[in-house]
């Protein structure tokens, strides 16, 4: 299995922004193989490039609002569109993961393989805690990275 | 001229969070100026209540995911105050330390990332690391040497958890430490090389007379102890804090601006810090300064860029005289009796002045708290800047005054996420 490191964006404290840690936590309960890793990073999304160096693979997890219903898991490779111009982040990373990734680019420090999952989020109010069909996303998606990481 | 110009900003690129910028000019003279900042109706003050003291720090940090040291040391500084706990030199020493990390990494991201394009006429640190990506890959390793400084120490870059009133978890071991003096020397030279790169950059000419509003120590820059002075005569004691400064609930804005008595507006932050404390920083950090054109006093918001490379300067030398004295403490953290009282802390974030309060009860729960970020104190100073810099250009063209304004926002690096809630972008002009 390619080591594999699993990072969830998203601030916990704003709802559904939490996606990314909620999962995280999800999968830290249970066995994983050897050579996954895994990472909450509720802010400072730009310290990724230094978190993933030496990772050959990175799964990025991240709430985001694009319209979709609550819940909806999209998966995306970072050059595709909806990363591009006029997306914008549900959360306050301060240096959003598009312009991260296009500077990681820019600086040849893009993991050899990336892929990013994202949620629907509902609601982005200050509270912490999911809603109910992010935080069954959550848990649909840590059981289908789960099955494939087992399975690799 | 009758004709109506409305620059709007819904939301402003390149600040952390998102604020919002209204202004309207009708026949050359301003009519409306709104700097416009969402906060959540005071959610975590209201979550601390009827908690443990102990949680004030963890719960604080989540304020602000780029400055937790500052809510962690404001909170546990308060607690302490109020449980009358004193911590030995060795312990706060490390809390400097961690600080130091934090300011590194914080003013690093802000003037490399977020400030800097400005003045290269970049639109993002993309451009620029696509034009320089030496700039900008040095940029990242100061970065990540403030975020290892806070990983030794705190256990963890965001949001620390070796962190806890009356000290830490775990205190790091000494060869912990001395593994980052090889990046620390490195990161006192990178330091001086951004203070050269910058000084060689176009300042507006714009000068304010500011109320600089700051901690000031005897013995040293300050970061977590002080009185709280000004350049106007003020000089308290922080548990005086609340006599002096109150919250106005603007109606236009969800954010409270902070007001201080018998003044318009006011300034915290790196340039207030620098002009009341000048003399406290290292001699480095004095000739440093010097070479890249600042005087003792800095009164050109622009320049705070240069401010805080003499800050990341001086913090990294601070790291590295810290780790290199530094002894193992024979406790990590001091031992605390609960019991109820009022406690203050007050520390200097990266960008200004951070103040907490605390009441407690007989069993050490929180009855009350009260948290007054930086960036809610320089509101008032910040729209001020704002009429100044649009009196002053009302004849550039829409799309270059509204990109002044936003960089004039963007001179106090404000942090809005640690009051905000987030908008839609969008950019309308009448």
């Amino acid at each position: 299995m390619t080591p594999t490191l699993i990072v969830g964006l998203g601030n916990p404290w704003r709802g559904d922004d939490g996606a990314g840690p909620a999962l995280i936590r999800w999968l830290r309960r249970r066995p994983l193989p050897a050579g996954v890793g895994l990472r909450e990073q509720p802010a400072d999304v730009l310290a990724l490039l230094g978190a993933w160096e030496g990772w050959p693979r990175v799964i990025l997890v991240d709430a985001m609002r694009s319209g979709a219903s609550p819940g909806t898991l999209r998966r995306c490779d970072p050059v595709r569109p909806l990363l591009g111009e006029g997306f914008r982040h549900a959360s306050n990373h301060r240096l959003g993961l598009a312009d991260t990734l296009e500077l990681a680019r820019v600086l040849g420090r893009l993991p050899p393989l990336l892929e990013i999952h994202a949620i629907e989020g509902a609601d982005f109010d200050s509270r912490a805690g999911l809603s109910r069909p992010v935080a069954r996303a959550v848990v649909r998606l840590g059981r289908s990275l789960r099955e494939e990481l087992l399975a690799a | 001229m009758t004709e109506t110009r409305t620059i709007k900003v819904d939301a402003l690129a390149r600040v952390e969070g998102e604020g919002a910028l209204k202004v309207r000019i009708k026949a050359g003279a301003i009519q409306e100026l709104e700097f416009r900042i969402f906060e959540p109706p005071r959610f975590f003050e209201a979550l601390l209540r009827g908690r443990p003291y102990g949680e004030a720090p963890d719960i604080t940090a989540r304020i602000c995911g780029i400055c937790p040291i500052a809510y962690m040391m404001g909170a546990s500084q308060a607690m302490e105050d109020a449980l009358g706990v004193t911590l030995p030199d060795e312990l706060i020493a490390l809390r400097r330390l961690i600080y130091c990390g934090e300011w590194i990494q914080s003013h690093v991201l802000h003037a490399y990332m977020l400030h800097a394009p400005d003045f290269l006429g970049f639109e993002d640190s993309i451009q620029l690391a696509r034009a320089h990506p030496g700039v900008v890959e040095r940029a990242l390793s100061l970065k990540k040497l403030g975020n290892q400084l806070m990983e030794a120490v705190g256990g963890r870059a965001v949001h620390p958890v070796n962190l806890r009133v009356g000290g830490f978890y775990r205190a790091p071991r000494r060869a912990e430490l001395q593994a980052l003096v090889p990046a620390l020397e490195r990161a006192v030279e990178d330091s001086r090389e951004t203070l050269r790169l910058f000084a060689g950059f176009d300042y507006p000419d714009y000068r304010t007379d500011y109320t600089c509003v700051s901690l000031r120590h005897p013995g040293e820059y300050p970061i977590l102890f002080g009185r709280l002075i000004s350049n106007r005569g003020l000089d308290i004691g922080i548990e005086q804090f609340p006599d002096h400064v109150s919250e106005e609930h603007v109606a236009r804005s969800n954010a409270l601006h902070g007001h201080l008595r018998d003044t318009d507006s006011y300034l915290v932050g790196p340039i207030a810090r620098y002009n009341n404390n000048f003399d406290r920083l290292s001699p480095l950090a004095r000739e440093a300064a010097a070479e890249a054109g600042l005087g003792p006093v800095c009164d050109n918001p622009f320049q705070s860029l240069l401010v805080r490379a003499v800050e990341v300067l001086y913090a990294c030398e601070e790291a590295l005289r810290i780790v290199r004295d530094y002894r193992e403490p024979e406790a990590s953290a001091v031992a605390i009796e609960p019991r109820a009282g009022e406690g203050h802390g007050c520390t200097e974030a990266p960008r200004g002045i951070c103040y907490h309060r605390y009441r407690l009860d007989d069993e050490g729960r929180i009855l009350e708290a009260q948290i007054v970020p930086p960036t809610s104190q320089n509101q008032r100073q910040i729209e001020r800047d704002l009429w100044g810099v649009v009196e002053a250009h009302m004849d550039l063209p829409d799309p270059e005054l509204q990109w002044r304004c936003e960089q004039t926002i963007r001179n106090y690096d404000p942090c809005i996420s640690c009051a905000t809630h987030f908008l839609k972008l969008s950019v309308e002009r009448d």
